[in-house]
Order: structure tokens, then C-alpha cells, then sequence
């Protein structure tokens, strides 16, 4: 296993993330990583993507450091990302900058791809997130059990979210059927704005 | 308002003067002229009367200077009160044509009035007047920006030593008092020989007191302490849907529990109870009672978890699903490899807080409180939190009353009048009327394969598979014909001259269900190598049937109440003991050159499908690692060879 090796408990919390894309549980270092893998969960642009994926050693003069990137994703594209997560304010620390030069010209040379550094502007937005942590353990919900051709059928006049609920509680599913449609984009909305009953359905993608 | 000009009033003044800045640089009250630079252009010179006529038909304009507000928003109460004290002196002044004449008059009069304990001198209530005539008829600036920095008398390098002496021995771990530092200080400086003054015992205080308690009890007493004294609250929480946050722990209760079996008393040990508390709806989501030592066992906080997730046989209880997000602290059991492995099962996401922080799961802790509060007050036997420093003549064994089952039954009465007792923190809903309400838009979500999932078990034990007794574990015996055919392939696989060759096998056990283990099936005999299989084996004894091992074996080895010391049924789970593996297992990357798009995209692709950072993965050995490394020097960046 070629991971960073990570004290397991101590002065810091650990936090660990299962990705539902992946089938791993992967590991974050902090509250703002673990929102930025929720991103990439629900990001349709990203096929998989892997945590802590590669140490490195690097030496700047006489000092040997490590450094391994925050995440590496596969994109639809078939391109590959290596990202490096840092808050906003983080990125005008001078050291870092310099630090981030040497790293982002060795990941050219390497794999000739550069180091993409990901701030809160990327993927921070704080309602959007609060929707995906309630809709996210839905993403895995197993609809081939059901005719969902059929069932969209009876959603065609639905406005608003609570249309849908309704509509879904005449059905002989299971209560997570109705948000795992929302979760898994079947239906869709806008997850930038508070999601409740009256949260207006912009779509079905399914049909 | 309107402004009055006169010629003293334009004196350094600002114009627009036929549509361009100028300044009033000189005035002549002789001769009643004024002087006027604009711009570059040599001094204008004009009569006063000239300029107000110039005024009056538009082409010149005096700028307005705008007043400098005082920040009066950051006043603290005193300074506002203050303010209020001063301007009461200085209103009874204003009615005077010569108020410093009465000062002395005013200042008895409106101190006796005001009841002002502080009162003012004459020559300061002088003084203070003109400042406030200065300040435009207004007490704030005189109060609010005063500028309270002197120059400092103490040279330079006396004051790098009084901050040396202060980091030297008096900010460290046990650091000395003030005076001692002081004293060191005083050694210093007389080593060195300075000419100046010695700064006093007081200043080095005054330089002590300007750091932060904050650091100072860090560096002094430890992390932990300042952390303690010092923790703050920052956010709140806004949960309201089940099962989005939920957190784990442990209470221990010393309250003792007995056994009848057999027709004879069994003293079984105190209670312990695992529980899962669900943060957005304040329920109780499952939870799992076990009697013995106090300790954490993976065991336990497996079966809770499994009690959380399932439908409970009560209607009234109505509390289930798989959580989103669980909250553990850094206990054995908690980050034991099997509890961990059951929430990577149920794709839950986890976070093991830091240790000594339980703040960071307030919320269950606070439940716990509540139990001791009002559960356990008043319950027969318990004899208040354990206080090792009180003797009593008492004892939790002496005091025992209850019986486990007895407990059980008080425990869910009292959870299903907690949860129909409505909250302050719910808007006076009840936790069960707020699960309803929170379930309606996110409803719990019920794992596909239960029957799969209880097999999963907390406690797991490698035991030598044995022809004659099959697998055992506490004395309690299993079989299964499975048993026998999986290791008849082990043997036609093994290929050894040996008959019998040695199977040791890995199961996994619920120490408070002696009823069945979950052996794992071993990796050459998986059909799918690497994917966990689990096969149910049952115990043998018919009569182990809703049977703790603890009860079992309170028949089998466990004393009774009146004869001898108490027996605690333990267990000896080994579990969550982990070796700290170094680090390694570096990617090598020692080839300098870049290497062709499809090589770099299979190797990306490889990295892709490596395993997650998954600390219970056994790790492979680290002795040959080949690492390539980058040299920065002169801001150049190649890899070395």
C-alpha cells in the first residue's frame, strides 16, 4: 500500500469518509477536505477519485520533506487531476506559495499534469453542502428492483418536492426511495437552496 | 448648518476657486486681504469683501473640512460612564461667562448632586475644559482618544533581557514566580554591568502580565490543562434530521447486578452501557448493557451499533436506520479493527475524535449525564459516581439488588419516558414526535442484507480449529457440518504430508450472544480472494440460547454472593491493540525521464485502484524502499539521480 501512513488517534481527530463512488473509505485530514470528497461524490464530472493517493519525498537544499497530495481524481474526460485542498487564506502564506512553485513544476515534469490547488471558491457553498450530507447516504440506493419508467409516469405534474413525496408514498418502495431520487439526480433541483417540501423540482432526468 | 466666514476663518482654508483647488496661505487683518495659491500660479492676492462677492455669485466656494468622528460604537461601559460623569461637570460650567473662574464652585456643587465618589481638582476640571471647548463642546474625544502610550525609559537591550529572563525560566513547563524570575533577571543584568537603572520587581511583572493567560498556562502547566481551563464553545449546532449526526460512548455505573440460576444468587458485576445517541433528534438510538469490569470491548459497541441500525421488537420504539455520520472517541473498542470494519460495511462515515476533548461530543455526554441524574439516583444498589479517595462500608456487591433482567426492563421503561417527554432543545417536541417530523423529508435508511449484517460481531478471536470439540471459545462449544467440509478442502489444498494439518481459523464473537459465532472464512478458500466471507456456526449447547457468555460462565466459574470475594466476569479482548507501523512504502519514481502518456495513465490508473487509507490493512514490508527525489537549490528545480 502505497499510502501516507497517518497516525490513527491522537492530539487530532480522524476523520474517514466511505465513498460510495469508489467503495473505499478514505481518509481526510480535515472537516474542509472531507466537504471537498462530498463535492467530488456528487460531481458527475469525476468517475473516481482517490484520498492521500501517493507519498513523495522532496528536497529543498540540505532538508528532505514529504508531501502527498490531498487527492487524485479521474475525470469523465479520462484526464487526471492531482489536487491539493487548502482554505483560501492558506494559499497567500509566502512559505506555501514557494512550496506549492517546487511541487506544482514537479508534478509537470513527472506526469506532466500540473498541481491544482482547490480553495473554499471551488466547491464551498454552505446550503449546498448541508443538502448533499443529508442526501449522501441515498446515493446507493438500489432502483433496479423497481420499474422506474413506470413511476415517472405518475411524477410527470409534480412542482414541487413535496409532489414528489407524495406521489412516491402510493408506491409499494421503501421510504428512501423519494430523496434517493433526488440523491442520484433522477429528479432534479436546486441543492444551492434550502431543501424542503416546497423546494421547486427543475426536472426529470430519467425520462 | 451654516458656516460664518470671516478673514480669520479662511486662514489655511481650502477653495474651489474658479473651478480648481486652492488654498488660503496668508491673511493680512491690516489691510483686510487674503492670499491665495492655486496651483502652480504665482499668489493671488484679493480684498476680503472682493472674495464674498466672488463667493456670492458661485465662483468660488470654501471646502467644507469634514469633522473626525469618535469611534464611540467600541466604548466600553466605563468609558461611557465616564463620559457622562465629565460632561456633568462641564454643562454646569457652560452657564458661566467665565466658567474656570467657578470651577471650584461647580465641582462642589455637582459632586454632592451626582453623588460622584471621584469628584475633580480644580486645575484638572480646568484643564479638561479646555479640552473639551477644543473638541467642539463634546467629553467623548477627551475620554476615548487618549493616547496612552508613553515613551518607554527602559533601553533597549534591558528589555531583550527582562523577555529572555521571562522565556528563560519562568515560561517553560514548572516554570519559577515572578520574584524569581525577577531575581534571575537581576543576576543578569548585574553580570553584564549596565549603567542604567535597574528596572524594579513591578516592570517585570507589568512585562509577565502582558502575555496571554492562555499561553501561559500552555507553556506552564501543559496543553491539556490550558485547554480545560480555557475551552470556549464557537458554533452551534443546527442538526434536525435522525440519524445525520450520531454520537458513541461509554458510561460506567456502579451499581451492581445479580444472576439467579439454578436457584442459587450470583453476583455478575456493575453495569456498563454503550450508547448511541442520535444529536439532531436527541433519541436514543440504540444502546447495549453488559455487567463486569468497566471496560470498553469492540464486542459491546458492535452489538449497540447493531441495535442502533435494526427495528427494535417495541412499537413505541421507533428509533432505527443506518447513521450518516457517527462520533467516537479514541477508546480501545471504539477504534478496535472490528468496529471500524462494521462502519465500512454500513457506509457510514466516521470521526474519532482527539483524546481528553470530550467536548467534541458533548451531546451524548450530556445524555450521560442525564442517566446518572435521572436514572440511576434513586435506583436500588447504585452508590453514586466512583470516588476512589471516599471510603465507605458499603460495597457495590453488598448493596447488589436487581438482576440483570430486572435492569434491562427498568432501563427501556426509563428510555421510553425519555423519549416522550418533550425538550426545550426540540421547541417542547418530544425526541419521538421530532424523529417523526425530521423522517418525514430524509427517512432512515435500512441496510439491505440484515441477516448478512448480523453476523458481523464485535469481539475477534483466532482459535486452532480442533477435529474432536470443532471451534470453542469460553468453555462454550460450536459446530456446524460446514465446519467439516471446509476444512476437508483446507486439507486437499494444503498438500502437506501431515494427516491433519493445523487450521487456524479467525471468528468473530458477540460477547453478549452466546448463541452463534461468525468464523471468516479463509482466503484460499474463498471464492472471491480478499472479499470478507462469514459463515455462521451455532453453539452447541441448546440452553446458550439469548445467553450473554458473562451469564454462562457465572454458572460455570462464578461464585455465590455470600461466599468470598466477588467474581467480575470479564473478558480478555485483545482487540484494538495495535502496533504504530513506521512509515513507507514510498512510490518509487527513479526514473528521471518523462515517461510516454499511456505509461503515466496506467500508473495513475494503478494508484486509482489502490486500497483507501485503511490503518487495519496489514502493511507489507518497508525494508526496500527506493524513493527519487527532487533537489531545489538556486530556485531550480531537477531530479537527482
Amino acid at each position: 500500500m502505497n499510502n501516507r501512513k497517518m497516525r490513527f488517534y491522537g492530539k487530532k481527530a480522524s476523520k474517514f469518509f466511505p465513498s460510495i463512488k469508489n467503495k473505499k473509505t478514505m481518509r481526510g485530514d480535515s472537516e474542509f477536505e472531507i466537504c471537498a470528497m462530498l463535492d467530488f461524490e456528487f460531481d458527475d464530472d469525476v468517475i473516481s477519485w482517490q484520498a492521500q493517493p501517493q507519498s513523495y519525498i522532496y528536497k529543498i537544499g540540505e532538508n528532505e520533506h514529504r508531501y502527498t497530495p490531498d487527492v487524485l481524481k479521474k475525470n469523465k474526460d479520462g484526464s487526471f487531476d492531482f489536487i491539493e485542498i487548502k482554505p483560501k487564506v492558506f494559499t497567500k502564506d509566502k512559505s506555501f506559495i514557494k512550496k506549492y512553485g517546487y511541487l506544482n513544476d514537479f508534478f509537470l515534469m513527472r506526469y506532466n499534469r500540473p498541481l491544482k490547488l482547490m480553495t473554499e471558491d471551488d466547491f464551498y457553498h454552505e446550503i449546498k453542502l448541508k443538502n448533499y450530507k443529508a442526501l449522501y447516504r441515498y446515493r446507493n440506493y438500489d432502483f433496479s428492483r423497481y420499474q422506474l419508467e413506470k413511476a415517472f409516469e405518475y411524477m410527470q405534474g409534480a412542482k414541487v418536492v413535496g409532489d414528489i413525496y407524495e406521489t412516491v408514498s402510493k408506491f409499494n418502495v421503501t421510504k428512501a426511495f423519494a430523496p434517493a431520487l433526488f440523491a442520484t439526480k433522477k429528479v432534479l433541483v436546486d441543492l444551492t437552496k434550502p431543501f424542503n417540501f416546497d423546494s421547486k423540482v427543475e426536472g426529470i432526468a430519467y425520462v | 448648518m451654516f458656516e460664518r466666514i470671516n478673514i480669520d476663518s479662511l486662514y489655511k482654508r481650502f477653495l474651489i476657486f474658479y473651478d480648481k483647488r486652492a488654498q488660503v496661505v496668508a491673511i493680512s487683518k491690516d489691510d483686510n486681504k487674503v492670499f491665495i495659491q492655486r496651483g502652480n500660479q504665482p499668489l493671488i492676492e484679493r480684498e476680503f469683501s472682493e472674495l464674498v462677492k466672488e463667493m456670492e455669485s458661485g465662483n468660488v466656494s470654501v471646502v467644507k473640512n469634514l469633522a473626525a468622528p469618535v469611534n464611540t460604537f467600541n466604548a466600553t461601559p466605563e468609558q461611557q460612564a465616564e463620559i457622562v460623569r465629565r460632561e456633568a461637570y462641564f454643562f454646569a460650567m457652560m452657564r458661566y461667562q467665565k466658567p474656570t473662574k467657578h470651577a471650584e464652585e461647580v465641582i462642589q456643587k455637582v459632586s454632592f448632586d451626582s453623588k460622584d465618589p471621584i469628584g475633580f481638582s480644580r486645575s484638572d476640571l480646568c484643564k479638561k475644559w479646555k479640552v473639551f471647548v477644543t473638541d467642539g463642546y463634546s467629553a467623548a474625544p477627551q475620554v476615548l482618544c487618549k493616547n496612552r502610550n508613553s515613551s518607554n525609559r527602559i533601553i533597549e537591550e534591558v528589555e531583550k533581557l527582562m523577555t529572555y529572563s521571562i522565556y528563560k525560566v519562568y515560561m517553560v513547563k514548572g516554570g519559577v514566580s515572578g520574584a524569581k524570575t525577577w531575581k534571575f533577571f537581576s543576576d543578569e543584568f548585574d553580570k553584564r554591568e549596565y549603567k542604567c537603572e535597574k528596572p524594579t520587581v513591578r516592570t517585570l511583572q507589568r512585562r509577565i502580565n502582558k502575555i496571554s493567560e492562555f499561553e501561559k498556562v500552555r507553556t506552564r502547566l501543559g496543553e491539556s490543562e490550558a485547554k480545560k481551563r480555557f475551552r470556549q464553545k464557537f458554533h452551534k449546532y443546527d442538526i434536525n434530521i435522525p440519524l445525520e449526526e450520531v454520537q458513541l460512548d461509554s458510561g460506567h455505573f456502579n451499581i451492581g447486578l445479580l444472576e439467579f440460576l439454578g436457584g442459587k444468587k450470583y453476583y455478575m458485576g456493575t453495569v456498563s452501557i454503550d450508547l448511541a445517541f442520535d444529536v439532531g433528534t436527541a433519541s436514543l438510538l440504540g444502546y447495549c448493557i453488559h455487567v463486569g469490569k468497566k471496560s470498553e470491548h469492540s464486542g459491546f459497541i458492535v452489538n449497540m451499533l447493531s441495535h442502533a441500525i435494526n427495528q427494535k421488537p417495541d412499537d413505541d420504539y421507533i428509533q432505527f436506520g443506518l447513521p450518516r455520520f457517527v462520533k467516537l472517541d479514541a477508546g480501545v473498542g471504539y477504534r478496535a479493527e472490528t468496529t471500524r470494519l462494521y462502519l465500512d460495511t454500513i457506509q457510514c462515515g466516521y470521526e474519532i475524535t482527539a483524546v481528553r476533548t470530550p467536548w467534541a461530543k458533548a451531546f451524548v455526554e450530556s445524555f450521560i449525564k442525564k442517566l446518572r441524574l435521572d436514572f440511576f439516583e434513586g435506583t436500588e444498589g447504585y452508590l453514586g459516581k466512583f470516588d476512589p479517595d471516599i471510603y465507605t462500608d458499603t460495597g457495590v456487591k453488598a448493596e447488589a439488588q436487581l438482576t440483570v433482567e430486572q435492569f434491562k426492563q427498568k432501563f427501556a421503561n426509563f428510555v421510553r419516558e425519555y423519549h416522550n417527554t418533550s425538550l426545550k432543545r426540540l421547541n417542547n417536541l418530544t425526541p419521538n414526535q421530532a424523529w417523526i417530523e425530521g423522517s418525514k423529508l430524509i427517512p432512515p435508511e435500512v441496510a439491505d442484507d440484515v441477516a448478512g449484517l448480523r453476523k458481523y460481531k464485535g469481539l475477534k478471536v483466532n482459535h486452532k480449529y480442533n477435529i474432536q470439540y470443532r471451534l470453542t471459545h469460553q468453555y462454550e462449544f460450536f459446530n456446524a457440518p460446514i465446519l467439516l467440509s471446509l476444512y476437508d478442502e483446507f486439507c486437499k489444498l494444503k498438500k502437506t504430508k501431515a494427516k491433519q494439518p493445523d487450521l487456524y481459523l479467525d471468528f468473530l464473537v458477540d460477547p453478549n450472544d452466546a448463541t452463534s459465532i461468525s468464523v471468516i472464512k479463509p482466503d484460499v478458500l474463498c471464492e472471491q480472494p480478499g472479499r470478507l466471507e462469514l459463515i455462521e456456526i451455532p453453539n452447541t449447547d441448546s440452553n446458550s440460547i439469548g445467553k450473554s457468555f458473562a451469564q454462562l460462565d457465572a454458572v460455570r466459574n462464578g461464585t455465590e454472593v455470600l461466599n468470598g470475594a466477588p467474581v467480575f466476569v470479564d473478558y480478555d479482548g485483545k482487540t484494538g491493540y495495535r502496533d504504530f507501523t513506521p512509515p513507507g512504502d514510498l512510490i518509487d519514481i527513479s526514473n528521471n525521464e518523462l515517461e510516454s502518456p499511456a505509461e503515466i495513465e496506467a500508473e495513475l490508473d494503478s494508484i486509482l485502484a489502490s486500497p483507501a487509507v485503511n490503518e487495519y490493512q496489514s502493511d507489507t514490508d518497508t525494508s526496500d524502499e527506493v524513493f527519487e527525489t527532487i533537489t531545489l537549490e538556486n530556485n531550480e528545480v531537477y531530479l537527482s539521480e
